[in-house]
């Protein structure tokens, strides 16, 4: 029994940004039913014009709810609403997803009330799709003649949203990430911005010139991220991977040599023997952090360009000014950053076309738009990153060189996808026997990998067991 | 005996007697006492005053103990992030509901244990004490899948059906207690007169209840209000959520703004916190009649 | 052959009217019990030989999960971490309620002012006591430290350092010791002062009334508050996940929120509830225990 109530207005943090609401020419938004039949009336009875009334429908939405994406999922609620009035969507975001999310979904989905739509990053959904909880949108694509995906050649894309061969993922942003960093520490040290083709030792170098924790107010050279999919990013750039392959993988390889002196460093280093990155003591409670002034460069992705600054930030003086580049050069010569898509997909269940038609809506050109300018991310589609997410995040939070996302998601590759869920390996394994300890100075790389391969090829070897 | 007395000039002041010695002790006690409670209460008090400040003052060092200038805009901004307000709405619901429940269901059954004898009433009553002492993880998992069998996982009803069917042993005992305390004849008299044993119950032993019925609902009002753990596994939609899941939202997703984490925490104490000052009679009552309350 | 006569046992009308009436009132109870009680635990018995993840149908696995518990470094490890936790916090918890009690029954100006001050704490739902202790504890903005620095004691990373964090959650416990002390108030106040006054007149000094007379005639409610602190603190739940989330390095990764993890985080259904009868059993055994040793040390007055 639910409380069928109309959804009341949530938080309005972070931006109502401009309205861009130019409508594109191309595609059209798909509708939940088709128009009525044509005029040739066989029936006796006179057909009004006017469209029969719809039966109300509500569905529900497990999004994603950081900070930044709440206004999105409210705007976009709202104008779907109006647009279709006997359609009511009940929304609920996930505080603090990157932890909670997908436990309340399988909660949700356990307990007998899965959503009908929910959001999915590019690696988590397949276990679902295993499991047959998913509904392929091929078909649904082909009819309503949605296309806009990437050109196919990018691995990132495909692998993040098809599997065995058919979509499932329905894109709403294109996730990669970048090195960020604050211009200030830079002015105040005299040093000059980095570039792209700077290399990882200039890295290491200008990281260690920017601390300063002497003070009252600290400067860390580099806020460490402190987990595992994060330093992806940074162990991939060594050139090997931590599995055999990154689709199914077989077998876990995280004790080789490169990896092990990465996550020395990046993991552990960094925070206590070479003191340029904060601990988790310092940082808890948000403080001294990059989005406070007190970091100089962070990895992180384009939804983190509103709590850094935006015009509101900036209407109050609290604005961060900063910019963003590739990440810097180490042995892999290709230089692969992560890249994934990133959006919802549509539970199996009664309400499959109605689904359909908001998360359409959400993906179409005019709905993307929307999500992209309010929370910052990259849009679903090649042509609008050129022609309006460029140009308007360039404006909108005073960067000059977004391109370098494009460029970066051009070499992108995924973090690792298959039947046993990156949040299972990570919540389970990855980070209990090796990052806790590793963030806490209590134990090195060279200790904790090997007791992790051994870990995480159990629970491999029990998932091809089983299928 | 005055002459020793007055000859004994090296016993300085014969006037520390025990009753100045016990005097000075209490003083030293209350002093000590003081001390003890404020710096007990620190924490309590600390949020109350860090939900007036500004974020900035949050995070100072030293600790500003009080705001510059209150900040009563927190407590709005709480409400601006989250429906803080339906979150109370339903927090009230579910409690008051619950409590009704519990109140009914624990009169009818202590009604039973004290005042009549049927086969099997001893092993039930023991298995009823048992229950007080069974950690409540063994059947939440179980309890999470029968709900979920009846769909009736994210509503109300787990919250609240199972306390109209004596799931709290506590407040059974608590009646137990109390009716053996009160005289049988009235009832047998009635009975004799042909009164049946609802009746009995409503008009006799009712009036006389209002005690227990008075710890009862505040004891219980106490647990529903603060419960966490059901409402976490129970509850989905943020249309559904009670208080103490708004607060652990708000804790999870304002890392930086704790001032409002801790405007909503002052908001959901506040009303119990008046209820206290009013019925701490009932609080000490019923502590003394079974030894639970609280936690 | 003589026959067997065979008495059926006449009840009278009156009793199976009263019979009826007691199942009657009682029904809640034994509805209740039978629907949240008896059968939960029967269902969760059977699933402890289940793997099952609640999006697929349970597997039968017989004493899998058994087997995996005595193994597994991660629940012995909660046991060991909800050990160590009672154990030292229940005894310093009845000892500081204890003289609190006795102190807030001497004659005392705005004595209730002092009970209910202490007793206030417990009236804060443990959610938002656990968000401001989380703050008081912080390494350089909490009060503790704080504190600690006006007596010239260095600032210590008390949620960061897994050898700190246990000492924290029993810091942090005796903020509820008000409902301990409430008892004591009442159990104390039963005493009759007239044993206090004969004491006097032997020449009894205040310790030794204490020890002979106070303790001894309060044994059975110090037995009692034990049991049911060891029953909570071995409860505990909510500060561990809020605050801590069972770290760092799982040094405040106690039972019931192992138990919690592995069914509603990583959704092994089985496997959780063979823990939560494996934390039954030993519960009962430590009560069970409890009671079995009372014997030599609580008095009750004949």
């Amino acid at each position: 029994m639910e409380k069928k109530l109309s959804r009341r207005d949530f938080l309005k943090l972070g931006a109502m940004g401009t309205a861009a609401a130019v409508v594109a020419g191309c595609a059209p938004a798909a509708t939940d039913a088709p128009a009525p039949a044509a005029t040739e009336a066989a029936a006796p009875e006179a057909v009004a014009t006017a469209v029969p009334p719809k039966e109300p429908v509500t569905l529900d939405f497990q999004a994603w709810g950081d900070n930044a994406d709440l206004p999105a999922w409210e705007k976009l609620v709202a104008m779907y609403k109006e647009r279709n009035p006997n359609v009511t969507i009940n929304y609920s975001p996930v505080a603090d997803p990157n932890v909670n999310f997908y436990q309340q979904l399988q909660t949700s989905i356990a307990g007998g009330t899965p959503p009908d739509v929910a959001s999915f990053q590019g690696w988590e959904w397949q276990t679902y799709a295993d499991k047959g909880l998913l509904t392929p949108v091929d078909d649904l694509y082909k009819r309503d003649g949605f296309d806009f995906l990437y050109p196919s050649d990018v691995k990132g894309i495909v692998d993040t949203t098809v599997r065995n061969g058919s979509t499932y993922l329905i894109p709403l942003q294109i996730g990669t990430m970048l090195m960020f960093y604050a211009k200030k520490p830079f002015d105040d040290a005299g040093m000059p911005y980095p570039t792209d083709d700077w290399t990882f030792e200039e890295f290491m170098d200008m990281a260690q010139k920017l601390t300063n924790t002497s003070g009252d107010q600290k400067m860390f050279g580099l806020q460490a991220n402190g987990s595992w999919f994060r330093d992806i990013g940074w162990i991939r750039g060594t050139g090997k991977q931590e599995f055999d392959s990154l689709i199914d993988p077989k077998k876990s390889m995280f004790n080789q040599p490169e990896i092990v002196d990465i996550m020395q460093l990046v993991a552990q280093d960094m925070i206590y023997s070479l003191g340029i990155a904060p601990s988790p003591a310092d940082t808890s409670g948000g403080a001294n952090t990059f989005q406070t002034g007190n970091c100089a460069m962070k990895y992180e992705g384009p939804w983190w360009f509103p709590t850094m600054n935006s015009p509101e930030l900036r209407a109050e003086g609290k604005q961060i000014e900063f910019d963003v580049v590739l990440m810097p050069k180490m042995a892999d010569a290709d230089r692969p950053h992560r890249g994934w898509a990133e959006g919802i997909a549509l539970l199996s269940g009664d309400n499959v076309e109605d689904a359909w038609g908001f998360a359409s809506f959400m993906a179409s050109e005019e709905g993307d738009k929307i999500y992209s300018e309010t929370t910052g991310r990259v849009p679903n589609n090649a042509a609008l990153v050129e022609s309006f997410w460029i140009p308007t995040v360039q404006e909108k939070f005073q960067i000059s060189n977004a391109k370098a996302f494009v460029e970066a998601f051009k070499r992108s590759e995924p973090d690792v996808i298959g039947g046993v869920p990156r949040s299972k390996l990570n919540g389970e394994l990855v980070k209990p026997i090796a990052y806790d300890k590793l963030v806490n100075n209590s134990a090195t790389a060279a200790e904790v990998l090997p007791e992790l391969d051994v870990a995480v090829q159990a629970v491999l070897d029990e998932y091809w067991a089983s299928v | 005996m005055t002459t020793i007395a007055s000859e004994n000039k090296l016993i300085p002041s014969a006037r520390i007697t025990p009753k100045l010695l016990n005097k000075i002790g209490l003083v030293v006690l209350q002093i000590v006492l003081t001390l003890f409670l404020i710096t007990f209460l620190l924490p309590a008090l600390w949020m109350i005053s860090s939900s007036l400040k500004v974020s900035t003052e949050v995070f100072a060092h030293p600790i500003v103990w009080i705001p510059e200038s209150p900040r009563w805009q927190n407590y709005a901004d709480v409400f601006k992030l989250l429906p803080f307000g339906r979150f109370a709405l339903n927090t009230f619901i579910v409690t008051g509901l619950a409590v009704i429940g519990t109140i009914i269901s624990s009169l009818m059954v202590g009604y039973s244990f004290t005042r009549l004898n049927w086969p099997g009433k001893n092993i039930f009553f023991g298995l009823m004490i048992s229950t007080m002492f069974l950690p409540e993880i063994v059947t939440l998992i179980p309890r999470f899948m029968i709900f979920r069998e009846l769909g009736w996982i994210d509503t109300f009803y787990p919250l609240i059906v199972p306390h109209w069917a004596g799931v709290n042993a506590i407040y059974i005992f608590l009646v137990v207690q109390f009716f053996r305390g009160l005289p049988v004849e009235l009832e047998e008299a009635a009975l004799i007169d042909g009164a049946n044993r609802m009746q009995i119950l409503v008009n006799i032993l009712l009036p006389l209840s209002k005690p227990v019925i008075a710890s009862i609902a505040v004891f219980s009002l106490l647990q529903h209000y603060n419960s966490y753990i059901e409402p976490l596994i129970f509850l989905r939609s943020m249309d559904n959520w009670t208080m103490a899941l708004g607060i652990r939202a708000l804790n999870d997703s304002n890392v930086q703004r704790w001032e409002l984490v801790f405007a909503a925490g002052t908001m959901m104490v506040a009303p119990v916190l008046v209820l206290f000052v009013f019925a701490q009679r009932y609080f000490v009552q019923g502590i003394a009649l079974t030894g639970f309350g609280g936690r | 052959m003589a026959v067997k006569k065979f008495s059926i046992p006449v009840v009278s009308k009156n009793r199976l009217r009263e019979w009826s009436a007691g199942y009657l009132f009682a029904a809640p109870f034994i509805l209740g019990f039978l629907a949240f009680y008896a059968f939960p635990m029967g269902y969760s018995f059977w699933m402890s030989f289940q793997k099952w993840d609640l999006l697929s149908p349970p597997k039968f696995i017989g004493l899998a999960n058994f087997t995996k518990l005595f193994q597994d470094q991660v629940a012995n490890l909660s046991l060991y971490n909800s050990f160590y936790y009672t154990v030292i916090a229940v005894p310093l918890q009845l000892i500081v309620a204890f003289v609190l009690a006795m102190a807030l029954t001497q004659s005392l100006r705005f004595r209730d002012l002092y009970r209910g001050g202490f007793y206030m704490p417990i009236l804060i739902p443990i959610i938002a006591s656990a968000v401001v202790w989380q703050r008081v504890f912080h390494p350089e903005y909490g009060i503790l430290n704080e504190a600690l620095g006006w007596f010239g004691i260095a600032p210590r990373k008390w949620l960061f350092d897994p050898t700190l964090t246990k000492p924290a959650f029993i810091l942090m416990s005796f903020w509820m010791i008000g409902r301990m002390m409430v008892i004591f108030i009442a159990g104390l106040g039963n005493i009759p002062s007239s044993l206090y006054e004969a004491a006097s007149l032997d020449g009894a000094g205040t310790l030794r009334k204490l020890r002979h007379i106070t303790i001894p005639l309060m044994t059975p409610l110090i037995f009692y508050n034990m049991v049911i602190a060891i029953i909570n603190s071995f409860q505990t739940f909510i500060p561990a996940q809020i605050i801590t989330q069972g770290g760092p390095e799982n040094s405040t990764l106690f039972v019931v929120l192992n138990i919690y993890r592995q069914g509603f985080d990583y959704f092994n259904m089985g496997y959780a509830a063979a823990l939560s009868w494996e934390f039954f059993v030993i519960i009962l055994g430590f009560t069970i225990a409890q009671f079995y040793m009372s014997n030599r040390w609580v008095f009750y007055e004949q």
